[in-house]
């Protein structure tokens, strides 16, 4: 005779896996969404360092001569 | 046998239930029953039961009471399990209704938003590149996991630009960019770097040129440099053979010749003495043999680098004061910051003076295995990571990468623009044709045209009186 826990475990455990299976799914088509935007956004981190290296570097040779820096 | 004994032992473990053949509500009324627990047909019978209860009963009972409860435990263990298993179902089920419904739908907003984002500012990215005469490919990604010969063999193009823009001149403002090759014989990088002094009189061209070295002499007086170049005597046939060889030497088809031009004395020197009169022929340049403190510290740094290169199995990028100079191996590394500070005190030290950036040749003539470095002071925006808090991925080595994502390391792929070799008016460092420089009104002479460095939206190049410099004295 079958162990009536058993057939209802089993059942869950079933559904358990159909869930974790469509989850999984979804995590990945996350994940790769989230890749995508990171790329994307690396371009953008690019030109932040630029413009902040511009500002240093602008920052500093106002400093070595002249500087206007005076904050108001 | 094996299944058939199993089944017998679950038979035999459940078989108090089958011969007990009451269901589970039997199973609870009884084990209600026994516990105490209320039940619709014995309680009074219970109450009776239980005022009237002998000794032995009791003790029948409670003999009764042990293997049920054993049973009633696993039967409770069993319960539990499923429902843990149901609780587990719905968590996962919830989570998966979570993700789907909600996280989804905002992070691709966000894409959308962040793809807004970069196309707003993609027109100052184009300024950059267009400014350092580069154009930055995209990502490369390092492998972590070659080991660093590989790495040297197989990183192809790593390359940064940096750009200085030197604004304190109030006479003469033009952009100081450097460009730094990083690897790769077989990509030429090219970038022209110009740093015009006018309070010094002094004006200076440098090419890096990969395959190239140029030294620089950084104790000749910039004015002598300048006013050895500037054709004093005002023969424009000359000036032009040089403006010539000087754009052919800067072809970057041509890649024996000596690319570096240095307008200082040496070059003047080198390329027939202008000084004496003769007709200069353009010919392989020589160079002195002369250690900069610019190099020393290269070389200070290469060292460093080596050593912390050997013990580390990442790939980063070069900083552009580093790199390049001679290594055929195609590696970059970023510096660390620890070394950062340093050569930014170095280099900032320079940058007040505007010291030329040393240069040292390797080759006079290329064989494609110099190569060239042009650093400036950490004054570029391409210059990655100075000050910026970067993750350190290893804390001995002295790289830093460009982006690091989780376990990938991006390192920017940067190549050059091509100057096309047909417009002989391009200003040899940018490769640009005049037309698209914003030069004044005014024609320049051509010793402003020639060397003025205006990319995009950089001031316009203050008109030179070339009368200055046609007095006879050298």
């Amino acid at each position: 005779m079958e162990n009536p826990h058993e057939q209802v475990q089993n059942a869950l455990l079933a559904r358990i896996i159909t869930n974790v299976e469509k989850l999984n799914e979804a995590i990945i088509v996350l994940n790769r969404v989230l890749q995508d935007v990171n790329r994307e956004n690396m371009n953008v981190e690019l030109l932040s360092q630029m413009w902040e290296n511009y500002q240093r570097n602008v920052l500093f040779n106002l400093e070595s001569t002249d500087s206007l820096e005076k904050p108001v | 046998m094996t299944a058939n004994t199993h089944r017998e032992t679950s038979m035999s473990t459940y078989e108090p239930r089958i011969t007990n053949a009451a269901p589970r509500q039997s199973i609870a009324y009884t084990r209600s029953s026994v516990i105490g627990l209320p039940s619709q047909m014995s309680t009074t019978a219970a109450t009776a039961a239980s005022l009237r209860v002998p000794p032995s009963a009791a003790s029948a009972a409670a003999a009764v009471a042990v293997p049920r409860s054993l049973t009633e435990e696993l039967e409770k263990i069993e319960q539990s399990i499923t429902l843990t298993l149901q609780e587990i179902d719905q968590n996962f089920s919830t989570s998966h209704r979570i993700i789907t419904s909600s996280i989804l739908p905002i992070v691709e907003q966000y894409a959308l938003q962040s793809q807004a984002v970069w196309r707003s500012s993609k027109f100052w990215k184009e300024f950059f590149e267009s400014s350092a005469n580069v154009s930055l490919a995209g990502y490369e990604e390092l492998n972590n996991e070659e080991p660093a010969n590989d790495i040297e063999q197989s990183q192809a193009t790593e390359y940064s630009a940096t750009m200085d823009y030197d604004y304190s001149h109030a006479d003469m403002q033009t952009p100081r960019e450097t460009t730094r090759a990083v690897q790769e014989p077989q990509q030429v990088n090219i970038s022209v770097g110009v740093t015009d002094d006018m309070d010094d009189s002094s004006f200076v061209t440098y090419v890096n040129n990969k395959y190239n070295h140029v030294q620089s002499k950084l104790d000749e007086p910039r004015r002598e440099g300048f006013s050895k170049y500037k054709y004093e005597d005002g023969e424009d046939d000359l000036e032009t053979e040089r403006s010539i060889a000087f754009m052919k030497s800067l072809h970057l088809d041509d890649q024996s010749t000596p690319r570096g031009v240095d307008y200082r004395s040496d070059i003047m020197n080198d390329t027939g003495d202008r000084e004496k009169g003769k007709k200069t022929q353009p010919h392989a340049m020589q160079w002195a043999n002369m250690v900069s403190p610019y190099e020393e510290m290269r070389s200070e740094l290469e060292n460093r680098q080596i050593d912390s290169f050997e013990t580390s199995d990442s790939i980063s990028l070069r900083p552009d004061f580093r790199n390049n100079y001679a290594k055929e191996d195609q590696t970059s590394e970023l510096s660390q910051p620890n070394a950062q500070p340093q050569l930014s005190r170095l280099t900032e030290a320079r940058t007040p003076e505007r010291r030329h950036v040393n240069r040292q040749q390797e080759n006079s003539t290329s064989d494609g295995n110099s190569s060239f470095v042009l650093r400036t002071p950490e004054s570029s925006p391409f210059s990655p990571f100075v000050g910026s808090n970067r993750p350190r991925p290893y804390g001995g080595q002295q790289s830093v990468l460009l982006h690091r994502v989780l376990d990938k390391k991006w390192g920017i792929q940067v190549t050059p623009k091509r100057p096309s070799p047909s417009k002989a008016s391009q200003l040899p460092k940018y490769g640009r044709p005049a037309g698209n420089m914003a030069t004044p009104a005014n024609a320049p002479t051509n010793y402003a045209s020639r060397f003025s460095s205006s990319p995009l939206d950089s001031p316009p190049v203050p008109h030179i009186n070339s009368t200055i410099f046609s007095s006879p004295e050298r």
